[in-house]
């Protein structure tokens, strides 16, 4: 909790600054697209926050893995934490993504792999939130969750790998890919800046929601202690 | 950025999204961590107040 509060002004002041620096390269310094105009510019927000939306699935399937099997008590916590700000950046990359879609395929929609398997990621964090929200016991909620994101876990390699296994109007892998990127250093420098902005974003926001979780069980417990007393 | 290229109205709309969205969970998770801290300080003053009336000292 001490090195939280000692870290946490730090992350949020490298999240403000990697925001703005991002914001200023991408909308200001970065060349609109020769072929998609001044439209590549959603691109800074769209990918970053489908980026983060797998990394946090990610760092909720770890968690639960630790807590299933380590039975470490801040496990389950960080993965309960980490949820509602993971379906966020998923629900801002289908968003965003409809936005580029309209302009760029005529369509807000469609059933393809790669969407059809962000959309299910999506679910995936509903009903993650949801099985806390549902049953009342927190050592079973717990197992009935981390069993979900474990095992939703497989949707995360599908979302990556979709453009690859499957023909999708969505184009395929251009940063993160064998043989390196194939964008010009103008529009990826701010797109990698922006991911780290949106990264930092999801640990400064987590910090904060781990801390609240674990005082959440607290006054659960002295309030279940004090019921106990006094039948 | 060319405010007068099309469909910028796009790109716009993605941006004004993320900002509000992300701005409305930065506010719910502040706002429910304001709320825990309230709580657990109102129990520990609760507590406190319990032991000062039936004489027991803090553990």
């Amino acid at each position: 909790m001490r090195l939280q509060s000692a870290v946490q002004p730090w992350v949020w002041a490298i999240t403000f600054v990697l925001f703005g620096v991002g914001l200023f390269l991408g909308l200001t310094r970065a060349p609109a697209d020769y072929q998609q105009g001044e439209t590549v510019r959603i691109m800074y927000v769209h990918v970053p926050a489908a980026w983060s939306a797998l990394m946090v699935y990610t760092v909720m399937a770890l968690a639960s893995i630790i807590g299933i099997v380590f039975r470490h008590p801040l496990a389950d916590i960080a993965a309960k934490a980490a949820a509602p700000i993971g379906a966020v950046f998923c629900f801002l990359a289908l968003a965003t993504g409809s936005l580029w879609g309209k302009p760029m395929w005529g369509t807000w929609w469609v059933w393809d792999a790669r969407l059809t398997s962000m959309f299910v990621l999506l679910l995936l964090y509903l009903g993650y939130m949801a099985i806390w929200q549902a049953i009342d016991d927190p050592r079973r909620a717990s197992r009935i969750a981390a069993i979900v994101a474990i095992v939703g876990f497989i949707n995360v390699p599908i979302v990556k790998f979709s453009v690859d296994w499957w023909y999708s109007l969505h184009q395929p892998a251009s940063v993160f890919r064998a043989g390196g990127p194939t964008i010009h250093a103008s529009i990826l420098t701010p797109l990698l800046i922006m991911g780290l902005a949106f990264s930092f974003l999801f640990l400064a926001l987590h910090l904060i929601a781990i801390r609240s979780e674990i005082g959440a069980r607290r006054i659960r417990q002295t309030e279940l202690a004090r019921t106990g007393a006094l039948q | 950025m060319d405010f007068s290229a099309p469909h910028i109205g796009f790109v716009i709309s993605s941006y004004a999204i993320t900002f509000v969205v992300l701005g409305v969970l930065a506010l719910w998770i502040f706002a429910r961590a304001r709320s825990v801290a309230r709580r657990l300080r109102q129990l520990e003053d609760e507590g406190a107040e319990r032991r000062r009336k039936t004489g027991r000292s803090e553990p």
